[in-house]
């Protein structure tokens, strides 16, 4: 379990991380969402006890990262696939991983294999792909079973094959009873990876909530030939079409009994989900820092 | 296995898994037996001249001006590499504690280095054998004694390069300021010295680690001391600025 109270991060007077206070629960996949800049990364990294925070804490059972002895053994973590030295071969990396760890040095041969870098593991890690990079990254975050995985972009650079195990991974660690937190940019992905959302705004919580909650049918999209009066009664309406209106907040019954009370013939009437890009593109609307200027 | 002997076994499977060490161990060798055979002759005369003793160790003194710079690169690069390669994060995230991290580093640079200095002064006496040996004055237990203290000090200046490394984190930054603790600081304190007309200067200059380490290696235990502690203090800022900066 990964406890944050009140954590904050400034960088001079731009403030990353601002004043974040969570808990990331056993058995469920968190996906970490924000736009870039946002400070995803500035919060794994204080997890890690990489960068320090300018105020709060951030524990993992109870206690600061560098508290824990043996820490591979309770939370593995890729925070940048490429942070590895380019001169040593994957193997070699992992082993030293191993050792710092007391591990015994058959698991290197077993992450490996899981990641399928077993072949590629014998090459320096300068040669490596992106892809390949994100693997050794993986198997160096499983080394440890760990009770809590903490994974930055992991499917960045994957390929499909590549993005659909990671998220068969995720989602069998999480039912073994894991805490799983995963950040990613690839919307469709966290809709089938994530049990909750997390997602950050210029260093700001913006939500946290259950997948369901922010994919669930929260539009009604109405169709019709004369829909002007039932916009006018609806303030949540919007013209999605020259004869479609998209509600949200109202459900179809209500929806349906207005337009029966204004006399208004309708062609169609159904709640439609959301996908979690829409509702993350709403969510996120503010607070894009680099945003293209259309 | 502690905390501590893990974290060193860890370092010292890092440091033999690249290839650039293995450069370094060659590189240093290659100049060392170079040095020593090739200034065997004008060592001995100029020794001779000046009614200095010739030692078996007298040509491998003059190859530590070279050699020296080498074992500080790979010092420094126990600590520059990581921050260069940004895999300073998985170290840190293996080993948390900073303390522990350095002292593992400083542990397995410094009984690297040891035992590296130690082959190659030997190998050094060896190379320039065939022409000292017609000059010098051999025994046993000094020439041991010497080739010991020139071990120690090759590794008190790798030890001291890795701190300034974990305290500047860039390799180029990192070297320079070895260059101009060893060459400049001695020679500019002099110069000082002799422009201001003050003596006490010229005392600091003795007191900077070349001369020190010079003096050591001539035999002067209370000079260890003193390089020991500049690779102590260096050391200790170095894990200060780690303590207190972001990885
Ligand atoms: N060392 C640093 N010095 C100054 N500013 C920093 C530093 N590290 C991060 N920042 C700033 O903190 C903010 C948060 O960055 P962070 O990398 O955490 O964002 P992110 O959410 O991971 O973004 P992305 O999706 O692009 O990976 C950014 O504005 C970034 O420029
Ligand atoms: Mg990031």
């Amino acid at each position: 379990m990964i406890t944050l109270h009140g954590l904050t991060k400034r960088y001079g007077d731009k403030t990353a991380v601002d004043d974040l206070t969570l808990e990331l629960t056993p058995g469920t996949v968190t996906g970490f969402l924000g736009p870039n800049g946002a400070g995803k990364s500035t919060t794994m990294r204080m997890i890690m006890g990489l960068d320090s925070p300018t105020s709060g804490t951030a524990l993992i059972g109870g206690r600061p990262y560098a508290d824990l002895d043996r820490p591979l053994r309770t939370i593995g973590a890729l925070l940048d696939a490429k942070a590895v030295h380019p001169a040593r071969s994957g193997r070699d990396h992992l082993r030293a991983m191993t050792v710092s760890q007391g591990l015994p040095s058959s698991r290197v041969e077993e992450v490996l294999a899981l990641t399928g870098m077993a072949e590629g593991a014998r090459r320096r890690a300068g040669t490596y792909s992106l892809g390949m990079s994100q693997r050794l990254g993986i198997a160096g975050a499983l080394l440890g079973d760990p009770e809590v995985l903490m994974l930055d972009e992991p499917v960045n650079g994957l390929d499909p094959d590549g993005v659909r195990w990671i998220r068969t991974l995720l989602r069998s660690l999480a039912a073994e009873g894991r805490t799983v937190f995963v950040s990613s940019h690839l919307m469709s992905e966290m809709e089938r990876t994530a049990d909750r959302l997390i997602v950050l705004g210029k260093g700001r919580l913006i939500a946290d909530e259950p997948m369901e909650r922010l994919v669930a049918g929260s539009e009604v999209r109405v169709r019709g030939p004369r829909l002007r009066p039932l916009a006018d009664v609806l303030p949540a309406a919007r013209w999605t079409g020259p004869d479609e209106l998209t509600v949200s907040g109202h459900t179809t019954e209500q929806i349906g009994r207005q337009a029966y009370e204004l006399g208004l013939p309708l062609y169609e009437l159904r709640a439609v989900e959301s996908s979690l890009e829409e509702s993350y593109m709403r969510l996120t609307a503010d607070s894009t820092e680099f945003g293209a200027s259309a | 296995m502690n905390a501590l002997a893990r974290a060193a076994a860890a370092e010292w499977l890092k440091l033999r898994s690249v290839r650039s060490t293995w450069w370094f161990a060659g590189g240093a060798l290659l100049t060392m037996l170079l040095v020593a055979a090739l200034e065997a002759k004008d060592t001995a005369v100029f020794l001779r001249k000046h009614g200095l003793p010739v030692e078996p160790v007298s040509s491998v003194v003059e190859g530590l001006d070279w050699v020296q710079l080498i074992f500080g690169s790979l010092g420094m690069l126990a600590v520059t590499s990581e921050y260069a390669t940004r895999s300073i994060m998985v170290t840190l995230a293996c080993t948390p504690s900073r303390t522990r991290l350095v002292l593992a580093k400083v542990a397995v640079v410094g009984a690297t280095t040891f035992l590296a200095g130690g082959l190659v002064s030997v190998l050094g006496v060896a190379a320039s054998a065939p022409v000292l040996r017609r000059y010098w004055e051999f025994d046993a237990g000094q020439v041991t004694g010497r080739i010991l203290a020139i071990a120690a000090y090759l590794a008190l200046v790798a030890v001291l390069a890795l701190g300034l490394g974990t305290l500047i984190r860039r390799s180029a930054g990192a070297l320079t300021m070895l260059f101009a603790l060893l060459y400049v600081l001695p020679i500019g304190l002099q110069g000082l010295a002799t422009s201001l007309n003050a003596e006490f200067l010229n005392t600091l200059a003795a007191y900077t680690p070349m001369p020190v380490g010079e003096r050591f290696i001539a035999g002067e235990a209370a000079s260890g001391l003193v390089l020991t502690a500049w690779a102590a203090v260096v050391v200790a800022a170095g894990l200060w600025v780690m303590r207190e900066r972001d990885a």
